[in-house]
């Protein structure tokens, strides 16, 4: 919990907008208190690491990203191949407490075991990807990135160009993702979208798809830890 | 330029996302399955078989307005047919709910819809090479799971009897990987439906007949002993991460649809067998162990009134059953699962096949046809779709739709969707 108050704080000093800000708060505080019950519930009903296979689902979609400058685009690919890699699409305005906040919790705990577990180091990579590429600049996810990545599990803060150049990666992933329509009939800033998580191979392959309802860290670390054995 | 969609998928997803989704949706469907419609349904997607003599003849997925409001409430509004007729049979949306697939247990031929307007389905994609790919015959049961397509098959191409199998399918309708029914420890490799309790992670599996069975016009099958050995009697739990059995469960008579509870607490599901007509439960014991148990008849199984069609409440209080032969569907207080009981019935007409109700229990919707081959002949092949409302006293009839007078068909499965507006990303 220190460590969350550390980053909230250092969040709302560096960012711009104060209400971006407490959003950002806000999200950060929920998920990390989700997380311990999440941890605290994690199933023992799920087959122990390396005793099952996890099939080869689909390839990892490409397109072109953003990381830390506009002027700088990189593929997708480079962020879902040569080591495994948990992904998932959130943006940083989301109020749903269903919605990005479930995937930061499982994701929080992931990292957090990642780091302490000297097995997986350098093994693995976390990455998000903005789905509001307007509100969310390379400048404003970067914070993320200096926030929540470390040397032994990195996290990468993904946005692209444009609504335009999201599309098709969302297509590709099965993600549908709308903006709500507000009483004006106007598209508002809320956007619905179908909360998804990926595990992909260092082949780029997706190897298992959890949802926001089916979120349990524990799984989702036995399925990496599958992933290494299966390769050792 | 921005698209505005009327979509039951996009807003819809992010309405019901969170705990609810985790007790399925519409009572019956996969609980992977997004974008619950709590409210009031607006269409019923109705997979059709084509019939000879009758419009074009081939089967097809018709679309009726089921929403009170609307001016069209109550009729057909869109119809797409696909081409033939191979035993068109059951349907099941993609997690995202946005596309729904169809099969066909003859010619084995799975049909893609989009639903992006619900009210104009379209056909995205249709696979051919299912028995090529997979050995199996027969795509039964469609079962979403994140990212994927879970395929119960009936048959296999060697020899069309009930060894039969599971294919997995990722969302773009590429073959992902294929799993046997089990054919030692008691199973018999027979397979029909697929029920999954993710907070368990445990799928449950029942067993049915083969395609020499399944095309067989049933009153040539019942004279024939050795036909009626070719049924289905246990039931599979499996590990549903690994896809590896756990136990095999006898329960004889053909066990078909499966419904677990939906409320997270319970460790039950509950299923109907077709030949022996009784209520199995399948739940855990005090140890942990899955067992089956007979819990009652159904009707007066020495006449053989041939339970098809389940569906269970969303509070797992209650459990419509439709016996195909006497045309009757019934109402079944669950309260005690380990006794239920029968509290109502009707005779819906000469023959009665799906049931599905909206979440709230308070619309019931009803069709006729079984398989081409098994329905009633000449006046009795009655066609039609029919809307009730339930009271939980008395079901009260709505609408009707005439499948025979309409030029149609046979009305089978059956599925809803809703309409919303949102902006999709990028458009």
């Amino acid at each position: 919990m220190l460590r969350a108050c550390e980053v909230c704080k250092f969040l709302l000093r560096r960012s711009r907008r104060k209400q971006a800000g407490y959003v950002l708060f806000s999200l950060l505080a929920v998920s990390i208190s989700i997380a311990s019950i999440g941890q605290a519930i994690a199933g023992s009903v799920h087959p122990q690491a390396g005793t099952y296979k996890l099939q080869r689902i689909q390839p990892a979609p490409s397109g072109w990203v953003l990381e830390d400058s506009v002027w700088l685009p990189r593929r997708l690919s480079s962020y879902t191949k040569n080591k495994i890699t948990l992904f998932s699409f959130f943006y940083t305005t989301c109020r749903d407490p269903e919605g990005c906040p479930k995937i930061w919790d499982a994701f929080n705990a992931v990292h957090d075991a990642i780091k302490k577990d000297p097995r997986l180091h350098d093994k693995v990579r976390l990455v998000f990807l903005s789905l509001d590429p307007k509100v969310d600049t390379p400048e404003r996810v970067s914070f993320f990135k200096t926030a929540m990545s470390t040397p032994e599990a990195p996290w990468s803060f993904l946005t692209t160009w444009s609504e335009s150049f999201l599309a098709p990666i969302l297509d590709k992933m099965y993600i549908p993702a709308s903006r709500q329509i507000g009483a004006d009939g106007q598209p508002t800033d809320v956007i619905n979208h179908f909360v998804k998580v990926f595990l992909i191979d260092e082949d780029s392959w997706v190897r298992e798809i959890y949802t926001t309802s089916f979120l349990d860290s524990d799984v989702i670390l036995a399925d990496i830890q599958t992933l290494v054995q299966e390769k050792e | 330029m921005r698209k505005l969609l009327k979509s039951s998928v996009c807003a819809l997803a992010m309405l019901a996302a969170g705990p609810s989704l985790t007790i399925a949706d519409e009572t019956c469907n996969s609980p992977f399955t997004s974008a619950l419609i709590t409210g009031q349904e607006d269409y019923l997607h109705v997979w059709t078989l084509g019939q000879v003599g009758m419009g074009d003849e081939s089967d097809k997925l018709v679309t009726i307005d089921v929403q009170p409001n609307s001016p069209t409430y109550g009729k057909v509004i869109h119809s797409v047919s696909v081409g033939g007729r191979g035993e068109a049979h059951h349907t099941g949306f993609t997690d995202d709910r946005r596309y729904l697939w169809a099969g066909r247990l003859d010619d084995n031929k799975i049909f893609v819809f989009d639903l992006i307007d619900p009210a104009k389905p379209k056909i995205v994609k249709t696979i051919t090479d299912f028995a090529d790919k997979t050995g199996f015959v027969g795509p039964h049961t469609f079962y979403a799971t994140p990212g994927r397509m879970m395929i119960q098959a009936l048959s296999n191409v060697k020899t069309h009897d009930g060894q039969t199998g599971i294919a997995i399918y990722n969302n773009a309708g590429d073959l992902v990987s294929t799993h046997a029914m089990p054919l030692v420890d008691g199973g018999d490799g027979y397979g029909y439906d697929i029920g999954i309790n993710p907070a368990k992670n445990v799928m449950l599996t029942s067993a049915f007949t083969g395609w020499t069975n399944y095309m067989m016009d049933i009153g040539q099958m019942i004279k024939d002993p050795e036909a009626m050995k070719r049924f289905g009697k246990s039931m599979v739990m499996w590990d549903f991460k690994s896809m590896e059995p756990i136990k095999t469960m006898e329960v004889p008579g053909a066990p078909l649809e499966i419904r677990w509870s939906l409320k997270p607490e319970d460790n039950w599901a509950i299923t109907a067998t077709a030949l022996t007509s009784k209520l199995w439960l399948i739940k855990q014991d005090e140890k942990g162990e899955w067992q089956a148990k007979d819990v009652g008849p159904i009707g007066d199984p020495s006449k053989i009134p041939l339970p098809v069609d389940i569906s269970i409440t969303a509070d797992a209080k209650g459990l419509w059953v439709n016996t195909f032969l006497d045309g009757t569907t019934r109402f079944y207080d669950l309260t005690n699962p380990e006794a239920p009981k029968e509290v109502y019935s009707k005779k819906m007409g000469s023959q009665v096949n799906m049931v599905s109700q909206s979440f709230d229990g308070k619309r019931v919707y009803f069709t006729t046809s079984l398989l081409a081959n098994w329905d009633k002949k000449g006046d009795d092949n009655e066609q039609w779709l029919r809307a009730y409302d339930w009271d939980g006293k008395e079901l009260v009839e709505k609408f009707s739709v005439d499948f025979r007078a309409a030029n149609l068909g046979r009305a089978h499965h059956m599925k809803f969707s809703a309409k919303t507006k949102a902006a999709a990303l990028g458009e």
